[in-house]
């Protein structure tokens, strides 16, 4: 028999679109807020903190939950940061000998993944008690949020401080606004699309109810 | 009746079976990672045996460049110094320094008979796209060349004729002074490379 249910309440999409949109890792949950301002000066560099995040999140969520019934519950926070640390000094060894200057440009930020608050926060509170392809998904959607986030913030620095997008100047001559480029702009740009992103999100509940 | 593994047994089994796997796992990726390396260093070191006018082919790269070129590290400089054992006098100097954003990696050549910098390349920079990060264009690098390293070069925002300029990238002059810096202690470095010969 065919499944009927649509697909915005199949269970794997909404755990998918609740760390994507309701439960947003930046906006909603304000976690990895380190790297949110110290890698987003430029698009590219923020291209691939995400999808680094995201990689670490998806392989060891997936890893975590495959093994959860054989981790002991004592030792269960030491084994999820063995875990998570392993993918990613892994991931920072694929980024050094794939894209050394942009490994070089992320400086420290690529390592503290480790000890980013979304990857520990989605272990223990999803990956450790759900199947993996539920954890997949869940992973995912919260990767792709973060990362998703960080591009946008990226993308308005860049642009505001050198008039350019992803490295290709789009306004030559655009009056470069500097504090963009630095972590007080950050904090401005921040605020600002969460203030939108609350907005937005407020007044679709509104609708929805 | 079966008996029951203790659960701190358990628990401490578990952590030495996954810490095993992991450290194999990333001793892989480690071994990986540093045979890359040693390729990047050896492209480098190639490019350098060209610059000082060496011939070779793959096999004898590595015999050529022993006889060729002498290499010094000066760690508290983030620096090396490779000078060329025959004639004309060289040197070329990897030097890291600090730029806008992050450190910048210059790779400079000097004619050690005319005391003149050769060539200036960038092999890593971070510097405000669009701006700063122009200080890889050649327009901005070639003004380095023939430049004299008797005494240390300027950067200027508008040049006035005189041999020791280097015209700034016009909204990246600290970016342009950075460059600037490096190329100056790594003239100063290229000399004293020299001195212990």
């Amino acid at each position: 028999m065919r499944n009927t249910v649509p697909l915005f309440k199949r269970k794997w999409f909404t755990i998918f679109l609740d760390g994507l949109w309701d439960n947003n890792a930046i906006f909603g949950m304000v976690l990895g807020m380190c790297s949110s301002l110290a890698v987003t000066t430029t698009a590219i560099n923020a291209s691939v903190m995400a999808l680094s995040v995201t990689a670490v999140l998806v392989i060891s969520s997936f890893l975590l939950s495959c093994i959860r019934k054989f981790i002991p519950d004592q030792v269960r926070m030491v084994v999820f940061m063995l875990v998570i640390s392993t993918f990613v000094i892994t991931v920072d060894f694929v980024l050094r000998i794939t894209v050394p200057d942009i490994s070089r440009a992320l400086g420290p930020y690529v390592g503290l993944i480790i000890t980013n608050c979304i990857l520990m926060g989605r272990a223990e509170a999803f990956a450790i008690k759900n199947p993996p392809l539920l954890s997949i998904m869940d992973a995912l959607g919260s990767g792709l949020g973060y990362g998703g986030v960080i591009i946008l913030i990226a993308v308005a620095r860049e642009f505001l401080s050198t008039g350019s997008f992803f490295g290709a100047m789009l306004i030559p001559g655009w009056p470069a606004w500097g504090l963009a480029a630095i972590a007080p702009g950050a904090f401005f740009v921040l605020a600002g699309f969460t203030m939108l992103f609350n907005w937005v999100r407020g007044r679709l509940k509104n609708k929805t109810s | 009746m079966k008996k029951k593994t203790p659960p701190a047994l358990r628990a401490a089994l578990f952590l030495f079976v996954l810490t095993t796997v992991c450290t194999f796992f990333l001793a892989g990726g480690n071994a990986l990672y540093e045979g890359e390396l040693a390729k990047r260093d050896e492209s480098l070191r190639k490019e350098i045996v060209r610059a000082f006018g060496g011939s070779f082919t793959d096999d004898t790269f590595g015999a050529v460049f022993d006889r060729t070129v002498e290499r010094k590290e000066f760690p508290s400089e983030k620096a090396t110094v490779y000078l060329f054992k025959g004639a004309p006098r060289q040197a070329a100097v990897r030097m890291r320094g600090p730029g806008l954003w992050n450190e910048i990696d210059l790779l400079v050549f000097f004619d050690l008979d005319s005391n003149s910098i050769k060539s200036v390349r960038v092999i890593f920079q971070a510097e405000t796209a669009g701006l700063g990060s122009r200080i890889e264009e050649p327009g901005f690098l070639n003004q380095f060349r023939n430049i004299s390293i008797d005494r240390p070069l300027r950067i200027v925002r508008q040049r006035t004729g005189a041999p020791d300029e280097v015209d700034a990238i016009t909204g990246a002059t600290s970016s342009s002074q950075a460059v600037g810096a490096i190329v100056n202690r790594a003239a100063a470095l290229a000399a004293r490379g020299e001195e212990g010969r």
